[in-house]
């Protein structure tokens, strides 16, 4: 692969990379290994895209392969407690509303990233994430329900 | 809320520090002195496991070789693979014989001589056995064994890693009537494959 090449590839994509493992993850750090890691991967393969879509579409999947490849690994599994969020630095509201996020299943979580940051209509994100139309549209629904029950039961909790 | 959320992840980037630490990894690759640590970790684990079985066939205790499991072929001399009628009437039902591959339990020799009271069948190795495909019970005969005209006996191969010689001998009033030698003869070093030479008495 031509340097020109990935550096744009790069300048284009790697904040959504870095954005999708962590929502993955939960882990900063582990988000920038694996944004390191897919960058490699993808200039390793030098993989020809029909179009920028196909491009992206790609892209995201190497993304959410490392993340499973990393949540699959044995020394993550028995070493790594599930549940330890590690944030970026960013504002306190912000980082309110992450953990929130965060604390929803990931099945939820993903659809809810590529929905609300990325934009993709519920049919490009059941192409992406190989599921059925009807199952992400359900799962959008679902996440958003979790999320305001979760956010009612937080102000309860704030109010007593 | 939703727009908190996206807020807060678009304040999430790539800082210059990883981004320099990503382009240094490319130009290693470039320059092909480096190889990225999942593909060390790959490599390193593939020779742990080739070390691992290595070691492991070494240190196994060194076993007789069972040719009844591995790889043993008997080739007749029917180049044509029809069987042959040979005096006294010894059929070879098979051309080729493998453990492995055949679903017989040894090389089938089909023996005929309607004169005599009985036949006389010894090998200088391996053993013989009967066999019926219906019930699958296999019944071993050791080297030398008596049958009738008409029957189908098996020779298997055993432990034997020796060239191999079948006498048949027909008995009429308890006086040999007439009698035959098959030779199974290894055709390489290690023994596993064989060929038939049947000598006229």
């Amino acid at each position: 692969m031509e340097n020109n090449n990935i550096v744009l590839l790069f300048e284009k994509y790697s904040n959504m990379v870095l954005r999708i493992a962590f929502t993955y993850i939960k882990n900063i750090h582990d988000a920038e290994d694996i944004c390191q890691k897919v960058f490699i991967k993808i200039y390793i393969k030098n993989k020809t895209f029909k179009n920028s879509e196909h491009e992206k579409y790609w892209i995201i999947r190497v993304a959410i392969n490392a993340c499973k490849d990393m949540l699959r690994s044995s020394w993550k599994t028995r070493f790594i407690p599930c549940e330890n969020i590690i944030l970026p630095e960013m504002k306190n509201e912000y980082k309110e509303v992450l953990m929130h996020i965060l604390s929803i299943p990931i099945k939820y979580r993903n659809v809810l990233y590529l929905y609300y940051i990325e934009n993709y209509s519920t049919s490009e994100i059941a192409l992406i994430l190989k599921r059925k139309h009807s199952t992400v549209r359900t799962q959008l629904k679902r996440g958003r329900e979790i999320l305001k029950a979760e956010l009612k039961g937080g102000e309860t909790l704030y109010v007593q | 809320m939703f727009n908190k959320y996206i807020e807060a992840m678009n304040t999430i980037k790539v800082d210059e520090q990883l981004k320099r630490k990503i382009f240094d990894d490319i130009n290693q690759i470039q320059s092909k002195k480096y190889v990225p640590f999942f593909l060390k970790i790959k490599f390193i684990t593939a020779v742990i496991v080739c070390i691992l079985i290595l070691l492991t066939t070494l240190l196994l205790p060194n076993k007789p070789v069972d040719y009844t499991t591995t790889k043993f072929k008997i080739i007749s001399y029917a180049e044509d693979g029809t069987t042959i009628n040979i005096k006294p009437k010894v059929e070879f039902q098979l051309k080729e014989y493998s453990p492995i591959m055949s679903n017989v339990p040894g090389f089938p020799l089909k023996i005929f001589d309607t004169n005599a009271d009985y036949i006389q069948i010894s090998c200088s190795e391996g053993k013989f056995c009967f066999w019926s495909p219906r019930n699958s019970i296999v019944k071993n005969k050791g080297t030398q064994t008596i049958i009738k005209s008409g029957d189908t006996i098996y020779w298997s191969p055993y432990n034997t890693n020796a060239d191999v010689e079948i006498n048949i001998n027909s008995f009429k009033n308890n006086k040999i009537s007439g009698s035959k030698k098959i030779q199974l003869k290894k055709k390489d070093s290690l023994g596993i494959y064989y060929s038939g030479i049947l000598y006229e008495d």
